[in-house]
């Protein structure tokens, strides 16, 4: 588990540290603060070569509406930002350190661009002090070498803004379905969103051309997930992830879209527990202070003190956390303060 | 451990001054911002109450005032000020200097500096923001706020050809010859003080509200007018 992370020179972020960091991180703050880049940052750190190379449209639109764009495109248009400025002058150096002490790299340095003798910029991470496992390329000329080939340092799903993919989700709960318990544990989780629900099932119906997953509410159908709402989806696919591809640090952001402020109490008891039995880490971002306030109150009630909630803050035009602790988070529900300015 | 409704308005209202001022409640917030303009530097101080005098709660409130991008952005020089009560002035520093640090423990990259002395300044002027602290009376005997301002008044009275001070003991000194004694005998006098001088609302809040009863210029208030005017810059 992350337990503190340093960042210099990443997108907007100067310098920025996030410390004492938990199972469950929840980022806060004003609009292009910096949440996201947070997240990103964690897929070069630790995706592999599918994630790293979604990013230009993982957690942000490109020219590609939601899917690749073309090289140049990407390339001009996000890959080049990854440095602060839009200067490659500006060396990225992260250093995530976990909870035994190990310290994961990110840095930018010069290599070798092949074939022609001559260096280009190079994203490199590793657990040593001189990372050499190759994440990016910076190659101004070869269309197509952005993309490293990195091992996965550790299983890292994403989930942005954008509604999952209903045949993906479908294959998970299948999965699910075929672990002992797992069909029941996966349906208490989501009844707890939507107590209508009596079950869940896996199934292509005749004349379609895909399988999805159909819950039964009680009406004289079933109905495909589809067609509820963005929410009970959203969290399917977070909760699949997370029992299914055993991803060990997924990445939400603005992990509140689409869900009633009533039921975010009850979503972050899910996920904590989630969570702590999968031995898996989140980091977050929200704009909501319900959101935040509900995770508290999830927390509180667990009492294991596995939340950290930290704000992004600018100061003198340069991005600052600050770390509100329990008591602080206490006083702002009790007393209905602002915690996200 | 709870904050009220004017700690919760202190810590809404926007920073935009490079001198604040945290003390201990409504009444000596009231009392403090017609000082602070008494005195002429109501445009760089800004008066706030943190709550009651427990360390918890100033902790807790400097975890929510100080982590503010307005607070870093701005401030400058931070003041503390609260009564030393019924035990001396180095204890109550001993708790101001115990929640700062719990603060600074829980917050590393937002720690404040932590004053060594009453009065004084933290740090030289690199050092943002400075923190100093004042406890009430004189920084040096148990007592509070309405001591002072008992003393400030007694100055007064010595110039006035009709004193009232001696009026309002001599009510309380009946009143013992009763049996009966007030809780706070500083806050009882010089409530008793104000509704002699005519003042309709005995709260000192409000008193300092009205023109003319609290001597500002007053001796007694001096070392107290030169702690603000160094949060001011205007020292």
């Amino acid at each position: 588990m992350i337990t503190r992370l340093e960042i210099e020179n990443f997108r907007g972020l100067k310098r920025l540290t996030l410390s004492d960091l938990r199972r469950v991180n929840l980022l806060v703050g004003g609009n292009d603060v910096g949440k996201t880049s947070v997240l990103e940052m964690m897929v070069l750190l630790f995706g592999n070569s599918s994630t790293v190379s979604s990013l230009p449209y993982a957690f942000r639109n490109n020219q590609g509406n939601g899917h690749a764009g073309s090289q140049g495109d990407d390339r001009e248009n996000y890959w080049n930002w990854l440095f602060h400025d839009r200067n490659s002058a500006n060396k990225i150096r992260v250093t995530a350190t976990d909870d035994r002490g190990v310290c994961h790299l990110l840095h930018s340095k010069p290599t070798s661009m092949n074939g022609t003798g001559s260096d280009v910029d190079g994203l490199f991470r590793g657990r040593e002090e001189h990372p050499n496992d190759l994440v990016l390329r910076f190659d101004p000329s070869s269309v197509g070498s952005y993309c490293g080939e990195p091992e996965p340092a550790l299983k890292t799903s994403l989930v942005s803004v954008r509604p999952s993919h209903p045949i993906l989700d479908a294959e998970l709960f299948n999965q699910i379905s075929l672990e002992r318990d797992g069909e029941e544990r996966f349906q208490g989780l989501m009844q707890k969103i939507d107590g209508r629900i009596r079950r869940l099932r896996y199934a292509k119906l005749p004349g379609t051309s895909s399988p999805l997953v159909y819950a039964d509410l009680g009406l004289s159908r079933l109905i495909p997930v589809t067609q509820m709402g963005q929410a009970f989806n959203r969290l399917f696919h977070i909760y699949a992830e997370l029992l299914v591809s055993r991803a060990k640090v997924l990445l939400v952001d603005e992990i509140e879209n689409g869900i009633y402020y009533d039921n975010m109490a009850v979503i972050w008891k899910g996920l904590l527990e989630i969570c702590a039995a999968e031995q898996a880490q989140i980091f977050a971002t929200t704009h909501s202070r319900e959101c935040v306030m509900a995770a508290h109150t999830a927390e509180s009630e667990r009492g294991r003190d596995e939340l950290c909630v930290q704000r992004l803050q600018l100061v003198k035009g340069q991005v600052e956390a600050a770390r509100l602790v329990a008591k602080q988070l206490e006083l702002a529900a009790e007393m209905g303060l602002e915690v996200r300015s | 451990m709870s904050l009220g409704r004017w700690e919760k308005e202190s810590l809404d209202r926007p920073i935009a001054s490079a001198g604040q001022l945290l003390v201990e409640g409504r009444v000596p917030e009231m009392f403090f911002r017609e000082m602070v303009a008494a005195y002429g530097v109501a445009g760089q101080v800004e008066v706030r109450t943190f709550g009651d005098v427990s360390k918890d709660t100033l902790q807790t409130y400097l975890g929510l005032f100080c982590q503010k991008a307005a607070f870093r952005e701005r401030v400058q020089r931070l003041g503390i000020i609260r009564d030393a009560e019924a035990k001396s002035a180095s204890d109550a520093l001993a708790s101001v200097r115990s929640a700062i640090e719990g603060f600074n423990g829980e917050n590393p990259s937002y720690a404040l500096p932590v004053p060594s002395h009453l009065g004084v300044a933290t740090g030289g002027q690199e050092a943002r923001p400075q923190v100093s602290v004042f406890v009430l009376p004189d920084c040096s005997r148990a007592g509070m706020l309405e001591t002072l301002c008992l003393e400030a008044v007694a100055e007064t009275e010595l110039a006035s050809s009709t004193p009232v001070l001696p009026c309002v003991d001599e009510f309380f000194a009946c009143l013992r010859r009763q049996g009966r004694r007030p809780n706070n005998d500083f806050k009882a006098r010089m409530a008793g003080y104000l509704l002699a001088a005519d003042v309709m609302d005995p709260q000192l809040g409000r008193a300092a509200q009205a023109s003319g009863v609290i001597p500002w210029d007053a001796k007694a208030f001096q070392p107290l007018r030169a702690f603000i005017r160094g949060i001011a810059g205007a020292a």
